[in-house]
């Protein structure tokens, strides 16, 4: 069942922040909407949240019609970027909220509250005020909060983006352990492409107010169907008229069919993994203007076979099918 | 496993930031060094405390003095004499009406101005202070044109007891609408927001979150208004006509004692007035501290 969107369209003035959203996200799933800043992810979130109306179009949850339902009636959870918390309340008052507005007997809320208090690890903080904790737990509590009232569909826009690089890597294992455990159909929104392909089983790219493709982790970093998709999900170096990942060049010490010559500018080695500047000895395309160096990447183990040195002339080519898998490329202005 | 990071107890206390809420300063240890002045700051506190004594303190003190100088019967006298007594519960009535009438319309007023946009919103956000910056006779002169003898409404309260309340309620009205405006349009929109995906409806979302959050400003504005109020004098007298036993506020008594040369029933008069007016501050903020930290 999930949620499903037909046809949204959603305007602010004159300008058009969704087109035309069609979507179908599974029931349990954990789905991220990816896209970079202005893309419209808020505005589709808050759309399914109930928060924003849309101009055209139907959304549906676990089912029901909910366009014209508001956020109240929808049975959802929504996590805010900046907590949200109700901040005269302690952190049990906050959890117990919804359950409060619902009417649920006393000590039954008590019981629940308890029960996501451990969920979610903050069992001896409730009657702490949000103010007195970390941003990492604040987080928390706030997930808690949202579900308490067992929401067909919880709704997190960027979650950890208020919150730094290290408590936000722990947060971002612990959300996929407790979407394992609950179960929940979540969908979340982030413009960090690393966790979303880290965190969850969808990903839907959005660009421009419109979605530019859906698929696992997988399918989305191997086979982007656009070039928008290529260059917002991993990194891309040009050779010729072809655009593809770093890790997708081959080196060879000695020219092979296809290849191409060149220099080392740079070699940079992080950890295992080596990456190199090539600058070729001419442009293998025929697009004119200056051609950028290519950008490589190698392991470790690969760089020391061919024993490679800053300055070594080598030959570099587009990697053919390596270990079974189509290596994609696109042409430089193909567009979509 | 990642979990266990957030298990720890250590970790997950560390980053907990401190908060100088009232109650939180009980707790710290008293053997710990009472102050944290430093030099600067000493000097800092020395300046305020003398700035404070000769602005307030002292005279303040001196009135007290001057008010019990011909002994407690007078005192006590003056303020069970039936005139003043009449003068003082119509005042302090008619302040606490005005506070329960803009605590209600301030709310309003500010609320409008800060969550809809409208055409003629900066003339309203212009005018609300005009109040407060008129000279509080003409404030009692503007009051007489439209609720005077010559009323184009045909409503005349010159001389009777609404006359207090009305002006009154003219000169505090700016008071909540200033204190409340900011904080509400500091309120983040998220937090109603999630109230409403947990289920609560507006009304609920009002009383249970946004009410709370603006209880200090609310507050702090109440506190403004009745202090204000019960001092009120300019605008009293061009409105209330100091019939005595009918439309005489209290600050009229101060005046008339004075003019008669009796300076220890004016500082009577006056100490009453500011007992009440301080009692009503500590009273408002222990409540809502109480509030805060329930
Ligand atoms: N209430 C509004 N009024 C006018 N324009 C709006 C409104 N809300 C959003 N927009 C516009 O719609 C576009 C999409 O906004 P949205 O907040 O959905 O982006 P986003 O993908 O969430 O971006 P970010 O990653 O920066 O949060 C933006 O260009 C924004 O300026
Ligand atoms: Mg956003």
């Amino acid at each position: 069942m999930g949620i499903e969107i037909h046809h949204v369209r959603k305007t602010f003035g004159s300008f058009t922040a969704l087109e035309d959203i069609r979507l179908s996200v599974p029931s349990g799933g954990l789905t991220a909407l990816l896209g970079p800043s202005g893309s419209g992810k808020t505005t589709l979130l808050r759309i399914l949240g109930g928060q924003e109306e849309p101009d055209a179009g139907s959304v549906y949850l676990a089912g029901r019609d909910v366009t014209r339902l508001p956020a109240q009636q929808r049975n959802i959870g929504f996590v805010f970027q900046h907590y949200a918390a109700f901040t005269h309340m302690t952190v049990a008052k906050n959890v117990a909220f919804g359950l409060e507005v619902r009417k649920t007997p006393k000590a039954q809320v008590r019981r629940r509250v308890q029960e996501l208090l451990e969920l979610v690890q903050l069992e001896r903080f409730g009657d702490r005020l949000p103010a007195q904790l970390s941003g990492g737990q604040r987080q928390r509590m706030a997930l808690a909060r949202a579900l308490a009232v067992d929401p067909s569909v919880l709704l997190l826009d960027e979650p950890f983006g208020a919150l730094d690089a290290k408590v936000r890597k722990e947060l971002r294992d612990w959300l996929r352990q407790l979407h394992e455990e609950v179960h929940v159909t979540s969908v979340f929104v982030t413009h960090d492409q690393e966790e979303a392909l880290e965190v969850a089983d969808t990903v839907v790219v959005m660009n421009q107010g419109r979605i530019e493709q859906v698929g696992t982790p997988e399918e989305i970093y191997d086979h982007p169907a656009s070039d928008f998709v290529f260059g917002f999900i991993g990194e891309v170096t040009r050779f010729g008229e072809l655009r593809l990942r770093p890790h997708d060049v081959e080196v060879t010490l000695d020219p092979e069919s296809g290849s191409h010559p060149g220099r080392i500018t740079r070699l940079t080695r992080i950890g295992f993994e080596v990456r190199l500047e090539v600058v070729l000895d001419s442009d293998p395309g025929s697009l004119g203007g200056a051609h950028p160096p290519v950008n490589v990447q190698l392991s470790r183990t690969e760089s020391q076979a061919l024993d490679l040195q800053q300055w070594d002339a080598i030959w570099v080519r587009p990697r053919a099918a390596a270990g079974g898998r189509e290596v994609e490329v696109l042409r430089v202005g193909a567009g979509r | 496993m990642p979990t266990r990071a957030l298990n720890n107890p250590a970790s997950a206390t560390a980053g907990i930031p401190f908060s100088p809420g009232r109650t939180r300063s009980k707790r710290r240890p008293r053997s710990r060094r009472r102050t944290t002045l430093t030099r600067p700051a000493g000097l800092a506190l020395g300046i305020s405390v003398l700035w404070f004594s000769l602005l307030v303190m002292i005279p303040l003190a001196l009135l007290l003095i001057s008010s019990v100088e011909d002994g407690w019967s007078t005192f006590w006298d003056t303020l069970t004499n039936v005139q003043t007594a009449h003068a003082i519960r119509l005042t302090l009535v008619s302040a606490l009406a005005a506070t329960a009438v803009n605590l209600v319309m301030g709310l309003l007023i500010a609320w409008v101005l800060v969550r809809d946009r409208f055409p003629g919103r900066w003339l309203i956000e212009l005018m609300i202070d005009i109040p407060f910056a008129l000279p509080s006779l003409v404030a009692g002169l503007v009051l007489l044109s439209l609720y005077g003898p010559e009323s184009p409404l045909g409503i005349n309260v010159l001389g009777t007891p609404a006359s207090v309340f009305l002006a009154l309620l003219f000169v505090t009205l700016p008071f909540v609408v200033r204190t409340v405006q900011p904080v509400l349009g500091e309120l983040d929109r998220d937090v109603e927001r999630a109230a409403h995906s947990l289920g609560a409806s507006r009304a609920t979302t009002v009383r249970r979150i946004i009410l709370p959050a603006l209880t200090p400003a609310l507050a702090a504005g109440a506190t403004l208004c009745f202090a204000r109020g019960v001092g009120e004098f300019g605008a009293l007298v061009i409105l209330s006509g100091n019939r005595p036993n009918i439309s005489e506020g209290a600050p009229m008594r101060i005046q008339s004692y004075i003019e008669v040369d009796n300076t220890a029933a004016a500082a009577t008069v006056a100490v009453l007035l500011l007992a009440t007016a301080l009692t009503a501050t500590l009273l408002v903020e222990v409540l809502t501290s109480q509030e805060r930290h329930r």
